[in-house]
């Protein structure tokens, strides 16, 4: 049994004076004397730690406290001293052992001839919690935010893995490139050769970027890609898609453009075919490329959408350059917020159609660069013909 | 005569495209004159904030249940494809509640973006707004 000294347990008059104020405070108040014992306890600090107050007064400060936890207190008294005041976040004892959060506020008074330390507590165990919560919270948040971003990464690896490369035939070859805004997007590009004498081409952009986007465009993929195969003429692909796209996935706001080619390669004649899609272009040495426009609108909104005079029959020639492409070239802006267009694409075309066919697709890129303010906002799809 | 029946739909937001820094913003706002409901749009209206101009404009066009839905373009710089999609939903909302869904006031940019997704013909497109509205 710890004795107390009854000098310790002596209250000066101004506290005595003080005391009814100092009940009513909602925080805990502890005064201390010069040897660090308890003079007075109010309610609040008997409420919130538990220990009846005939247990406080007159003890020790420090017998509330465990070493480690006195060294760092008497640090701060210390700093106190020094100071004339002090504020830290730390514990308050309790009678069971535990410890509740506060934030501890000293100050020296010294009132004839002896010092006196006046403490108040704050408990913020509710803000702690709170905290904690909030931390546990952003560890989950953190953790399936990884989890999506592992899911991302292996999406974009099956999207990648569905972008053409480049290929080489005796009469012809095929350059392409493909870059998502973000880690997967909605548009793709692809090359399907169901004989070695036909070549089919699309561009394909899904309004939109991201997940809907990129699921829907691997959906159009498939049902092209199944088309194309069947050598289904263009306009009854369009009718397919379109109608799939209404019934399908109604609702959801996503719509579809795409330019299709189809290629002859022995006899060098292609075929034609665009919904609501930047016009693609033929490009010839020193000419002004020839746009290939597209007769039908975008495909998913309204069910009219197929022109049947969609298929444009061109005869190609040697050195040609078919160039297809997704908004991502075309609406791009300068400093001045000006968009590039499908006019300042079909110069940046011109003037790349005189480089050599296997440096033409990096020229288009570099001049579309050249003219954005800053990287790419859209998905980039960019798909380049040379007929040998 | 336009009464001052304008209601702010929606204010300013931030875009904040994966590699884009700088702040680009969309503001809509709806008058309504007898049977016509005006929207007024400003800013740049893309995949950020285009489903957010989706939404306030089905929802008023429904709510208004108005003869003829007119929006202002003319504050608008840009529209991609999500705000292309938008304005086609809110045709067709339109068409199924009967009333017309018309544009006016489009940059050359937005025009472009509209003509190549061969749209143009489809939405009913004037200059200025008494076009619009005389129409």
């Amino acid at each position: 049994m710890i004795e107390r000294d009854p000098i310790d347990t002596q209250k000066p008059e101004w506290l005595s004076q003080m005391e009814t104020v100092l009940e009513v405070l909602n925080e805990g108040v502890v005064i201390t004397n010069d040897r660090d014992r308890v003079l007075f306890a109010n309610s609040r600090f008997v409420e919130m730690t538990g220990i009846p107050r005939q247990d406080l007064i007159g003890f020790d400060s420090s017998s509330f406290y465990s070493a480690q936890e006195w060294d760092f207190m008497r640090r701060q008294i210390d700093l106190s001293l020094q100071a004339g005041h002090n504020r830290y976040t730390f514990v308050a004892p309790r009678k069971d052992g535990g410890r509740l959060p506060v934030i501890i506020s000293s100050r020296r008074l010294e009132n004839s001839g002896s010092n006196f330390g006046i403490v108040t507590f704050t408990d913020i165990s509710e803000q702690v919690r709170a905290e904690e919560e909030l931390r546990s919270a952003n560890a989950q948040l953190l953790k399936r935010q990884m989890e999506i971003e592992e899911d991302l990464r292996l999406a974009a690896r099956v999207q990648n893995s569905l972008a053409p490369r480049s290929q080489v035939w005796d009469t012809m070859s095929v350059d392409a490139f493909y870059h998502p805004v973000h880690s997967i997007g909605g548009d793709f590009a692809l090359v399907n050769s169901p004989d070695r004498e036909h070549v089919s081409l699309l561009v394909c952009d899904v309004s939109g970027h991201g997940i809907g986007s990129a699921l829907v465009a691997n959906r159009i993929y498939s049902e092209t890609t199944t088309h194309l195969r069947s050598g289904m003429p263009f306009i009854e692909m369009f009718g397919a898609l379109n109608r799939f796209l209404i019934e399908d996935i109604a609702g959801s706001g996503m719509y579809v453009t795409l330019a299709a080619a189809r290629i002859d390669i022995h006899r060098r004649n292609m075929v034609f075919a665009g919904a609501g899609h930047p016009p693609a272009m033929l490009a010839r040495r020193g000419q002004i490329p020839l746009l290939l426009e597209s007769r039908c609108m975008i495909l998913g909104a309204l069910p009219d959408a197929v022109d049947v005079t969609a298929n444009l029959e061109v005869q190609l020639q040697p050195d040609d350059r078919i160039v297809l492409y997704t908004d991502g070239i075309t609406e791009v802006f300068n400093s001045r917020g000006e968009m590039l267009g499908v006019e300042g694409v079909r110069e940046i075309v011109r003037q790349a159609s005189s480089l050599p066919a296997r440096e033409m697709k990096q020229g288009i890129l570099d001049g579309v660069a050249a003219w954005r303010e800053g990287p790419p906002t859209d998905d980039v799809s960019l798909m380049l013909v040379h007929v040998r | 005569m336009i009464n001052n029946n304008r209601k702010q739909l929606s204010v300013v937001r931030r875009r904040e495209a994966a590699f884009s820094e700088g702040e680009d913003t969309v503001q809509i706002s709806a008058r309504r004159h007898d049977k016509t409901t005006i929207f007024d749009l400003s800013g740049d209206i893309d995949f950020a904030n285009s489903p957010e101009v989706r939404q306030s404009v089905l929802r008023e066009i429904r709510e208004s249940r108005a003869s003829r839905v007119v929006v202002n373009l003319s504050q608008v710089r840009y529209i991609d494809s999500s705000g292309v999609a938008s304005l086609v939903e809110g045709l067709k909302a339109s068409r199924d509640l009967g009333s017309r869904f018309i544009l006016f006031g489009l940059s050359t940019s937005a025009r472009e973006v509209l003509q190549l997704s061969r749209l143009l013909k489809v939405f009913e497109v004037y200059d200025t707004e008494e076009q619009a509205m005389a129409s």
